[in-house]
Parts: structure tokens; sequence; C-alpha cells
């Protein structure tokens, strides 16, 4: 299967480091995907969202989550205009209490860090394919 | 849950690993920049102890983000040592502040690992 064909997919990437952003774009990149908007955090990403007009979100998730988790609860909300663009969070806790907040502020789908290059294509272009409408999001089966 | 991520088109994979690799390359620039950033912040706290906690803290950031990519890059013991060096740095009060000789020797094993001369 092809994972994103359409063209010209816009994918927001939010992290204080320049380097996982430029990672990120590259990973994209081989997804043909090359409008990625950057944020260094979830302020400089509110004041970008309606000019960038994401479909994807890829979101980090720093120890502190009060300004990421805000910031999906606001576009959850539809402060941004479209109120159902997916969201990919990268966490390097999966304690379970992270995740279950996650879910609930309404992110999509968690990559546990360290960043795994086949986990980001999988699970950014499952979520690019599936969008608004997505089904919930499948996890890979038990080993 | 059972059902299974979609596999991924050979071509994308391939890409992947050729963008994946050649940013490997680079990875040791960024990380000297790193270490750069982090002895740049060490030195403050040396001279400023009462500002060590959110140096510390800015530190443990950037140890963190050496921690994941080091991981991603495919230098597993320098992302341990960095793991380690977050951990020592971003501990929460009431927990002592690590001091800057403990710091100064966590960069430093960092730097001797990315130059081929562990230990």
């Amino acid at each position: 299967m092809g994972l994103v064909k359409e063209d010209r997919r816009r994918v927001m990437v939010v992290d204080a480091s320049q380097h996982i952003r430029r990672l990120l774009r590259t990973l994209l990149g081989a997804l043909e995907i090359h409008e990625v908007s950057e944020a260094r955090d979830s302020d400089q990403a509110s004041a970008q969202m309606a000019q960038a007009r994401p479909d994807l979100i890829i979101l980090d998730l720093p120890r502190d989550t009060t300004g990421p988790l805000l910031f999906v609860h606001r576009l959850r909300r539809g402060e941004f205009g479209a109120a159902r663009i997916p969201v990919l969070a990268l966490s390097a806790s999966t304690h379970h209490a992270v995740l279950e907040t996650a879910w609930e502020t309404g992110i999509d789908d968690v990559i546990a860090k360290p960043l795994s290059a086949i986990d980001i294509i999988q699970r950014a272009g499952w979520l690019l394919e599936n969008g608004a409408d997505a089904p919930p999001c499948p996890v890979k089966a038990a080993e | 849950m059972t059902e299974q991520l979609p596999d991924i088109d050979p071509d994308i994979l391939a890409r992947a690993e050729a963008a994946l690799t050649a940013l490997s390359s680079q990875y040791p620039v960024w990380l000297e920049n790193d270490l750069a950033a982090m002895r740049t912040l060490l030195q403050v706290a040396r001279h400023r102890p009462d500002d060590r906690q959110d140096l510390w803290r800015e530190l443990a950031a950037i140890a963190h983000n050496v921690k994941g990519l080091a991981g991603t890059f495919g230098f597993p013991r320098i992302s341990e040592l960095a793991a380690d060096l977050h951990e020592r740095t971003a501990a929460i009060p009431p927990a002592a502040p690590a001091d800057p000789e403990t710091v100064a020797a966590m960069i430093d094993g960092i730097t001797r690992v990315l130059k081929g001369r562990p230990g």
C-alpha cells in the first residue's frame, strides 16, 4: 500500500528542538510531504495555525505537558478553525497516566521516544490518510 | 487491539532510510552544538549558584533531546549518558541541585564517547 499519495498535504511540527524538527521534516519528505511548518512551542503553533492550515500536527509532549495539552484542547474546541485535525504526539513517557491524559485531551496517537523512523512514517501516514474521519488508530499486534 | 498498522511501501521506506542515513552523518555536528550549549550553561552555573536551578532545567532539556536523538541515530551509549545527565539535572526540589563538577564530568563523558575515547 502507499501511504499519503495526495499532493500538497500540510503538516505542522511542534518541538523545541531544531534537530528534531529537522528530523521530522526529513522523514515527512519520504512521504512526499514538503509543506511542513515548524513551531518551537504550542504558543508559536497557536499563532501559526490560521496560516499553516495543517492536515496533521506532530506535537512534542515535554515533561510539563500543560502548554501542549492546552493547545490540543483549544484545537478540539475549534478555536483555530477545523477542530478535527489529527494530532500525533511524541513523548518520552509512555506511562499510562500520560497516555490517558493524551487520549482524553483529544490526541490521536502517541509515539514514544527515542523516535523510530518507521513508527513516524506509519503513524503520520495513517493519520494523514484517514484524517478527520479516522477510525480508532490501529496499534502494532503484540509480538 | 490486534489490528496491525499498514505495511510501508518499499519505495517510501527506502527514501526514509536514505534520508535518515544522510542525517545520521550530520548528527555528530548537531551533538557538538548541543555539547557546546550545555558547556555554556555549565560555565554560567559555576558563577551564578543562585540561578543553578533554572540553568540546570535548561541543560536538562538539551540532555533530554540528546538522549532521544542519539538513540534515533544509533548512538546508544551517548543516549544512555545523556539520560543520566538529564536525570541528574532535572532533579525537582527538594532534591539537591547537581554540583557543577558532576555535571562537567558527565558532559565530558559524552564528549569522550563522541570522540571515540569511551571511559
